[in-house]
């Protein structure tokens, strides 16, 4: 197996499909790598590796939202002394952009993510199940309904945003 | 008339059906208003999920710069000898590791005299302006500045040889190998570098010089520490791999 091969190949796709998921480039980073240096401690089937890079990093991802939650706390009583500059117009709306995303993901289930942001990245549906633990032959069918809770959540923010303005 | 389920629906627009369902679909969506209509809701809400989710994306951070193979360097002073020095491993702070008299060259010739070497070929004479090329390595260890850089040099001649570089107080830095075997690769992210899967071979490690500190570790083991311009090499234990330390010049 060339790994150095497959690290050119899968990385670009792992590290979209995280930060999507996270919202974090730098831990997206993280995880993605900290996965790859897992796959130098297995012997997996070429084939086989993009499904199991992926769902080691979907672990990964559960165990930082474990940690996260416990430091979040700890970062209440001690709030951040950096001043920031007030950004410009284009950074504004792209903010806003990315938060309505963001949200409408987050209003969604968290399988329903994983489903979708895995459809995106391309995996096949056999892939899918394996790696959100669903049976192939429902996976049409959950991607469907999850399509139209992405769409609803999406919706509801940006009329939220046009009744503002 | 029965509809075509929404889950086949789905799979017909990812192209996860076989050719016979296929044509079953298109034959039934050909006289269903209904299930075309369907059909376009998916696929509008999966375009307007695609479009929406490229909000989200940013370029990776560059972390690491691609490896580059190149010729084996093991056969410029034989794959034997390689694997008897075990990894060797040369770090300089820069110009100032090459002026003589100055600290940092007083820490590596210090390091080089605790090995019971001679200390007139550690470093380089010091170039009079950065130089573009790497200065030329006996033993397969160097250390050059390059443009603003401090390069480092490693050799690790074993397969199963891991370098850890930390970065503190730094966001990039880059990493060139020269023979890798099938399981290299380069991982990273904020502050460190992980080097695995090298063979016989060497490893150009690029610490930008704004890193006040450093620390380079084979095998989980701290060989070299960058405090400043300070470069500090660790006392040698019997843990970790066969590691030892060479001169560049």
């Amino acid at each position: 197996m060339d790994y150095d091969a497959l690290f050119h190949r899968l990385y670009p796709s792992l590290f979209r499909y995280l930060n999507r998921l996270m919202g974090d480039p730098d831990a997206a980073d993280d995880i993605a790598q900290e996965s790859f240096v897992r796959l130098l401690r297995q012997k997996i089937p070429e084939d086989e590796v993009r499904p199991w890079l992926f769902t080691v990093a979907v672990n990964l991802v559960r165990d930082r939202a474990r940690k996260s939650e416990r430091r979040q706390r700890l970062l209440v009583s001690a709030p951040s002394l950096v001043s920031v500059e007030a950004p410009a117009d284009a950074q504004v709306e792209q903010a806003e952009r990315i938060a309505e995303v963001r949200a409408a993901l987050e209003r969604i289930p968290p399988r329903d993510r994983q489903l979708l942001l895995m459809r995106e990245e391309g995996f096949k549906y056999e892939e899918i199940a394996r790696v959100v633990g669903v049976a192939p032959a429902s996976v049409g069918t959950l991607i469907a309904r999850a399509l139209k809770r992405f769409t609803e959540a999406y919706s509801v923010r940006e009329e939220a945003d046009e009744s503002r303005s | 008339m029965n509809h075509v389920h929404e889950g086949v629906l789905q799979a017909w627009l990812d192209g996860e059906l076989t050719a016979s369902e296929r044509s079953g679909v298109a034959e039934h969506l050909q006289g269903c208003l209904a299930c075309r209509d369907h059909a376009a809701e998916l696929r509008a809400a999966a375009e307007r999920l695609g479009a929406a989710l490229a909000f989200l994306d940013t370029a990776p951070p560059a972390t690491l710069a691609a490896p580059r193979r190149r010729r084996s360097f093991a056969t410029a002073f034989g794959g034997g000898l390689a694997r008897a020095a075990g990894l060797a491993l040369l770090l300089a702070g820069g110009a100032a590791a090459l002026i003589p008299g100055s600290p940092v060259r007083s820490l590596i010739v210090d390091a080089w005299r605790s090995l019971g070497a001679p200390v007139d070929t550690v470093v380089e004479a010091p170039p009079a302006e950065p130089v573009q090329e790497e200065i030329a390595a006996r033993g397969g260890v160097a250390v050059t500045p390059v443009d603003g850089a401090v390069r480092v040099n490693l050799v690790a001649p074993s397969s199963d040889v891991h370098i850890r570089v930390q970065l503190v107080d730094a966001e990039q830095a880059e990493v060139d190998a020269e023979r890798t075997g099938p399981a290299y690769g380069l991982t990273g992210g904020r502050g460190w570098i992980h080097i695995a899967g090298i063979e016989a071979g060497r490893v150009t490690v690029q610490i930008p010089r704004s890193v006040h500190t450093a620390t380079v570790e084979v095998d989980g083991r701290v060989l070299v520490r960058k405090v400043g311009d300070r470069l500090v090499p660790a006392p040698q234990s019997g843990t970790g791999p066969d590691v030892e330390v060479l001169p560049g010049g």
